[in-house]
């Protein structure tokens, strides 16, 4: 144990953990969504982050992208990048659900058949993306398509990080305004939604009672397609801003940000919305706090940690189960 | 009716996948070590483990291809009472996987040799095994000192250890960038953890401060508790100890979060090109202490016919460790032209071994499998313009 | 679930794939029925034959093929993945728990046994280059049979430990606990140098050997013991577990497997039974754990890896699934499966996890009993109503709309 002494290094720490946990919200929330109407535990979620990711790399590429942009040409490219990374992830999202996910629904699956469903469409579109490195495999007789393989891919510089003001003795970068704003923007975009349009009062109807809601009239197969390409089009623009804080994407760039999503939906009641965003900023702050006098490895013991101290005590999470609210 | 379609279609697919991939490995034993003239010969083994998929594939594959340059040509010449067949064990890097596959060399008396295992972890892994059942193993890149202390009479290390290449590279943070407070970090594999250790040992012999001393997960993107730290620590230089994936991300990190001023030192693991596309621009600077030779400019018509031979069957140059490939190759080779084919043998011709002219150095063996001290290397190499450029060898870069 | 007659499932619809499956499924089910309807001495001589065959087949090996050494080492593989895929199916396949941490039970297995062996503190000395460090280099002994209970029991406390606060909550919960659970026990192996060997790994971890009056054997680096070993587990576990599964408490799980509500309410202790389940399963991939640190002789926390390729506990799962949740013969099957084919093909390399995936989502959607379906499973697996509507599930049953 040798806890910093500065206050700076703490509110440093504060700081990456709570831009952390913006991303961490934003992908938990199509965790919980989806949870909220489906029962179900999309473990497939961190690779519509990770299609979302990539479909970003390239709308830069495509733009062009080589050296920082600002003013009105960096708002410009960066809403023409999120676009794709949207999109792609929404289609992601919305494909597996079906693919892989309606079938077994319409035969009433267990929950186990769900969850392993989810777990080998996870599997196989990372491991897709793992095998597009421009070289034949599986014996097939023409290459795969070169776009992402097994090392990291370098995201190309938009935005030029230097520092705007400080808080404390810590400066705050452009790249960590960008993404509590963008994610704060989206979160309540998303709540709007889901309180005050049609569709998603269809989505809270189905949520609370599918039986119900169906008879009112309410398609719930719509309702399904919605929630998935929300939660699609959340991670998606999760995966661009995460790749962009840290410079890549890679094929397995979803797995540990969906882990601590997954963790953080969990953690602020899982169907809850509210709660999934509590969760992210919550589990971002807790893990990096709490490596600041041990071992930066102890960081997903901590985590979990957190998680299963919580379920002991709020076994349905902080805010409780419900997507309603 | 399109569903019962797309069903059908979903499970051909799938089928068409396996069989595809079934048809083509079956077809890999069989074809193998044709190219012989006589057709009577005898079929010798040689294994080669180590990583060639997964993240540190960019680290092995090219001593790989090296290696299996050199029995092609040596097939094809002729010469040799046998015919070579060298065998990949793909490992991923990870003990766990080289373990069991270490079972399959073990059963099979054809094989008679092994290059690698390319890492440290999964050489300590196997080495009993393979040490007990009598096979040579030589190892172009693992560089745990540890691993000459096993007592194995069968293993070899074709190039310095870990504490060849640390404490030069805390020479080199303290000495010549001037570092008195110095950050240490590593991703906590075998390797990486035991080069920050002797790395740090010597940093404090020579009079600096380590401030900080922390170890992360490999196979994370997001660095930046670690970066964080660094900054508070208010250190002007790293070393890290580790590959280059997260090395290249921790490069990148720091940049961004206004510690363009750190130096970062590491060793030959952050020395491949997946270190310079992650970190980018942040990567100039770096520097890097490696035992493996630079031999792009060298002059000498074996190692420009061997860059020539190897670029023209694999589409690019070689990358680290394809020429040290390459020579064990030629020791294996020699060995066998000499009349030895059995494991035993071959030992016995290695260890006998006196300036066994290779490409990046001439080999002698100790009798406890390290090379001799006077046949070890070590260069300094620094990103430049995008490309690893040799800054010069050890004794160069460093005063003494 | 819904009183839905299992009749219904088990009469699939002719036509097409279906057709083919249905027909597959047939021979089985007639094969079973004949085993059944043979008198009690044939059906033991069957059971007997069959172990004694799989008991002699090193001896066959040369005969089959010239590496034999490989082949029984490859079979050797396949037992100890069988074993654990057995140990994975009770907590699955019977109490319908997903279990996504399964290998650190594996792992606290190997590192009791490495620990208690004096393997690791021998792997220290040695590192710290210790004056005495070749004094305690850990030799073979019978405290191997010792240690397999104590990594039994290590494993059971683990499983009880973490099992009693997560098994109250919802099932679903329990995937994303075990699977940080998973990774909480590779972290603490790589921190605790100490006590682990930290990321360093064991090394020359003793083999078993037998030392009783005049018998003296030892397992040494021959595979065969190990096989026959793996082999005389497994048997234990298949008796145990026919057994069980036709007792009181195979007839608790199923009901909790298959809706847990009721099952509480008829009376049934669930978390009570969840929790056996669930320490049952950690305790025989303890045990199977043990015995691969011995053969292996070297570990390090990456066995605890989700993905480890040979025993992760994604892998393992796809063993229970493709060959059948619930069954005695499914598991083994599915775990020779996973591990013969992609060695005779020679490796997948990168696109192994491709193929296991979409296997996953293609086994789900056609044939969620897996290869060889248990029956009592596939009732539930396969759903109850099969049409166009809208059925869907929900937390309290299957509605169709």
């Amino acid at each position: 144990m040798n806890c910093p002494g500065q206050l700076s290094e703490w509110v440093g720490l504060a700081v990456t953990g709570l831009v952390l946990g913006a991303l961490y919200a934003m992908i938990a929330l199509g965790y919980t969504m989806v949870y909220g109407v489906l029962q179900l535990l999309n473990f497939a979620h961190s690779e519509v982050f990770m299609v979302g990711s990539f479909a970003g790399l390239y709308a830069l590429k495509w733009l062009g992208v080589d050296q920082p942009r600002s003013g009105i040409g960096l708002i410009l490219t960066l809403l023409v990048a999120l676009v794709p990374a949207m999109i792609f992830a929404a289609l992601t999202a919305v494909g597996m659900e079906r693919i892989a996910y309606r079938p077994l629904r319409k035969r009433g699956a267990s929950r186990l058949a769900y969850l392993i469903a989810a777990i080998g469409v996870s599997l196989f579109l990372s491991n897709l993306f793992l095998l597009m490195d421009g070289k034949s495999h599986l014996g097939l007789p023409f290459k795969w398509p070169n776009i992402a393989g097994a090392a990291p891919v370098a995201m190309p510089p938009l935005l030029e990080r230097h520092q705007v003001f400080s808080v404390l003795g810590v400066g705050i970068d452009t790249m960590q305004i960008l993404i509590v704003v963008v994610a704060l923007g989206m979160m309540v975009i998303l709540d709007t939604f889901v309180r005050k349009t049609r569709m998603g009062l269809g989505i809270r109807s189905v949520a609370e009672d599918p039986d119900t809601a169906s008879m009112m009239g309410v398609n719930i197969n719509r309702v399904i397609v919605v929630t998935f390409a929300v939660g699609g089009l959340m991670a998606g623009a999760a995966g661009l801003l995460y790749g962009m804080n840290f410079g890549v994407t890679q094929f397995n760039i979803g797995f540990i940000p969906g882990i601590k999503a997954f963790t953080a939906a969990v953690l602020g009641g899982i169907g809850n919305i509210r709660g999934a965003v509590l969760g992210g900023f919550l589990l971002g702050l807790v893990e990096n706090l709490g490596i600041a006098c041990v071992s930066a490895q102890w960081k997903d013991v901590i985590a979990f940690a957190v998680l299963v101290g919580v379920l002991m005590f709020r076994p349905t999470g902080i805010l409780g189960e419900q997507v309603a609210k | 009716m399109s569903r019962r379609v797309l069903r059908t279609l979903a499970v051909v697919a799938v089928l068409a996948m396996v069989a595809a991939a079934c048809s083509k490995k079956t077809a890999t034993p069989s074809g193998g070590g044709s190219s012989s003239g006589g057709g009577e010969k005898q079929t010798v083994k040689i294994g080669f483990i180590g990583a060639l998929s997964g993240d540190y594939k960019l680290l092995v594959q090219s001593g790989y291809n090296g290696a299996k340059l050199a029995f092609d040509q040596a097939n094809a010449a002729g010469d040799l009472p046998v015919t070579v067949e060298l065998v990949p064990f793909d490992s991923q890097g990870d003990p766990t996987i080289a373990a069991p596959l270490v079972d399959q060399i073990v059963g099979d008396p054809a094989f008679v040799g092994v290059i690698g295992p390319a890492f440290s972890g999964e050489s300590a892994a196997v080495g009993d095994k393979l040490d007990q059942a009598g096979i040579p193993f030589i190892t172009q890149s693992a560089t745990d000192d540890a691993l000459s202390q096993n007592g194995w009479t069968h293993w070899f290390r074709a190039l310095g250890a870990n504490s060849d290449m640390g404490p030069p590279a805390a020479d080199y943070l303290v000495k010549v960038d001037g570092d008195t407070s110095i950050c240490a970090a590593s991703d906590g594999s075998p390797y990486g953890l035991g080069l920050k250790d002797v790395a740090v040992k010597q940093a404090e012999a020579d009079g600096a401060k380590v401030v900080l001393n922390e170890d992360v997960e490999a196979q994370q993107k997001d660095y930046s508790a670690l970066v964080t730290k660094i900054k508070g620590a208010g250190c002007t230089g790293l070393f890290y100890g580790g590959y280059s994936p997260e090395a290249g991300l921790i490069r990148k990190q720091m940049d961004d979060a206004g510690l363009k001023d750190v130096l970062m030192v590491g060793g030959d693991g952050i020395k491949d090109d997946t270190f310079i596309s992650t970190a980018g621009s942040s990567a100039e600077g770096t520097v890097s202490s490696c035992p493996c030779a630079d031999i792009s400019t060298s002059t000498d018509p074996a190692a420009v016919k061997f860059i020539a031979d190897y670029t023209a069957a694999y589409g690019d140059a070689p990358q680290i460790y394809g020429p040290e490939g390459w020579d064990i190759a030629q020791i294996y080779i020699a060995a066998l032209k000499a009349g030895n084919t059995a494991p035993d043998t071959i030992t016995t011709f290695v260890q006998g071994l006196n300036a066994f002219p290779g490409l990046t150095k001439s080999y002698t063996f100790a009798s406890n499998g390290e090379l001799d001290p006077s046949a070890r290397i070590l260069f300094f190499y620094e990103v430049k313009n995008g490309a690893w450029t040799v800054l010069g060898s050890s004794d160069q870069v460093v005063p003494a | 679930m819904s009183g839905t007659p299992r009749s219904q499932a088990e009469s699939p619809a002719p036509k097409g794939p279906a057709g083919l499956r249905a027909q597959i499924d047939n021979v089985g089910e007639s094969l079973r029925q004949r085993y059944r309807a043979l008198p009690r001495f044939a059906r033991w001589g069957i059971t007997m034959a069959l172990f004694i065959l799989a008991a002699l087949l090193p001896h066959f090996m040369p005969y089959l093929s010239s590496r034999s050494n490989y082949w029984v080492a490859i079979i050797l593989k396949i037992g100890l993945a069988a074993l654990l895929a057995l140990g994975l199916n009770i907590v699955v396949g019977f109490a319908g728990l997903l279990d996504l941490g399964y290998v650190a039970f594996f792992a606290i297995g190997a590192y009791t046994y490495a620990i208690m062996t004096g393997a690791v503190r021998f792997t220290l000395a040695q590192r710290e280059s210790l004056p005495n460090f070749a004094e305690l280099i850990p030799t073979f002994h019978m405290y191997f049979w010792l240690i397999l209970f104590v990594a039994m029991g290590v494993a059971l406390l683990a499983g009880v430990i973490l099992g009693t606060p997560t098994l109250r909550l919802r099932g679903d919960y329990l995937a994303i606990v075990t699977l940080g659970f998973g990774e909480i026990v590779r972290i603490v192996a790589r921190n605790l140098r100490d006590i682990t060997g930290g990321p360093l790994g064991v090394k020359s971890i003793p083999h078993p050997a037998i030392n009783v009056g005049s018998v003296h054997y030892d397992f040494g680096l021959n595979n065969n013991p190990y096989y026959w070993l793996v082999l005389v587990l497994i048997s234990i576990v298949i008796f145990f577990v026919h057994r069980v599964n036709n007792s009181r408490v195979g007839r608790a799980w199923a009901a909790i497997r298959e809706d847990e509500i009721a099952a509480a309410a008829m009376g049934v202790p669930t978390v009570r039974m969840k929790l056996l389940a669930f320490a049952t399963g950690a305790s025989i991939a303890s045990i199977a754990g043990a015995i691969y640190a011995s053969q292996v002789v070297y570990i390090d926390p990456q066995i605890a890896t989700l993905l480890n390729p040979t025993f992760g506990s994604i892998i393992v799962l796809s063993m229970v699934v493709l060959g059948g949740m619930g069954g005695i013969w499914g598991p083994i099957l599915g775990a020779a499966a996973i591990i013969f084919l992609p060695e005779y093909f020679r490796t997948l390399g990168d696109a192994r996890f491709l193929v296991f995936g979409a296997a996953l989502v293609v086994i789900m959607i056609f044939r969620p009993q897996g290869l060889i379906p248990s029956r009592r499973r596939a009732a539930e697996l396969t759903g109850h109503d099969i049409h166009e509507g809208t059925v869907f599930e929900t937390q309290h049953g299957v509605t169709s709309a």
